[in-house]
């Protein structure tokens, strides 16, 4: 997590009941981040189902991204929120499943537990097949399916880079910063990713 | 970049963004509520810092009432004026006939244009 530091707005203390200047930017600001949730909340809960297959864990996910932008970074410039938010999310995801990963490790020990096949799941395999290429995939009535079983499929960094850039739209700048990494680094990731969905889809 | 990279990124958006469209009632409702928790959130932090502005103002004034009167303006006590002042009470407080202080009031008045010239 980036050290952000945690600016607060002091709001001025009101005489005789009358609303101030602070008040009043409360309200606006409580406005302000309302209109932003409300227009990244279903973008968000789409990136965070890809990446977890899983309704509530995704909206879980999405909710605790929402809490912690509104606890520490409420209070900062509106246009700082969509790559705060989206490092807030990412790193959610990230946690998530990691702490997946290592419950799979032990159920996998436990007698009866695992048998691995969660960790070998191949999304693109599981995907229904239209056959074709990457261009008829697309286009097929699976096309969805496809494209998140491919996106599932791609490591968790390339993953970031291509959601950020291509589903979410931020530029490189702000996906470095929703990344947590240079602007090179998500350059190198985009591009793989992108080879990567290409050499998925066209090796089915 | 190649037209199938081009092709794959526009295709790839359009159907993210077909997806975000038809996401189902329950979904949005929790988002919803979720957007909401948020805000409270925000409130309270609001409400938190709001609160203790007045506690921290009190506690600042108590402070520089402290330092002021221990700290740099306790010399004031030691000055002559607050020095006097004791004496000044006492004779107050003694009981003693003030009216001879008008008997000689000539002699004092001669004696404090003595003093002064």
């Amino acid at each position: 997590m980036a050290s952000v530091s945690l600016g607060i707005a002091l709001p001025a203390i009101g005489a005789f009941g009358r609303e101030t200047d602070g008040e009043t930017s409360g309200l606006e600001q409580s406005k302000a981040l309302e209109r932003f949730l409300a227009g990244v909340e279903r973008r968000a809960f789409r990136i965070a189902r890809i990446a977890v297959r899983n309704d509530d864990d995704a909206l879980d996910i999405v909710q605790d991204a929402m809490i912690h932008l509104a606890r520490s970074y409420g209070a900062r410039p509106t246009e700082e929120w969509k790559p705060l938010f989206y490092r807030i999310l990412n790193n959610g995801i990230r946690d998530f499943m990691r702490r997946r990963r290592v419950r799979s490790r032990i159920m996998a020990w436990w007698p009866g537990g695992g048998s691995g096949a969660a960790e070998n799941f191949d999304p693109i395999e599981a995907a229904p097949d239209p056959g074709g290429g990457p261009r008829e995939l697309l286009e097929s009535a699976e096309a969805l399916q496809v494209l998140e079983a491919g996106l599932a499929a791609l490591p968790g960094r390339q993953r970031e880079a291509f959601m950020l850039r291509v589903l979410e739209g931020l530029d490189v700048a702000d996906t470095a910063i929703a990344m947590g990494c240079s602007e090179g680094s998500v350059k190198t990731h985009y591009f793989r990713a992108v080879q990567a969905l290409k050499g998925r889809l066209g090796e089915r | 970049m190649s037209r199938n990279s081009r092709y794959l990124e526009s295709r790839a958006r359009e159907l993210f963004d077909e997806s975000v469209e038809h996401i189902d009632g329950p979904t949005r409702s929790r988002l919803t509520q979720a957007r909401y928790a948020a805000l409270a959130e925000l409130d309270r932090r609001r409400f938190r810092v709001g609160a203790w502005l007045p506690v921290g103002a009190l506690a600042a004034a108590a402070v520089l009432a402290v330092a002021l009167w221990s700290g740099p303006g306790a010399g004031l006590r030691s000055s002559p004026v607050f020095a006097a002042a004791p004496a000044d009470l006492e004779l107050l407080t003694v009981g003693e006939d003030l009216d001879m202080l008008g008997e000689d009031a000539e002699f004092y008045a001669w004696a404090a244009g003595n003093s002064s010239g």
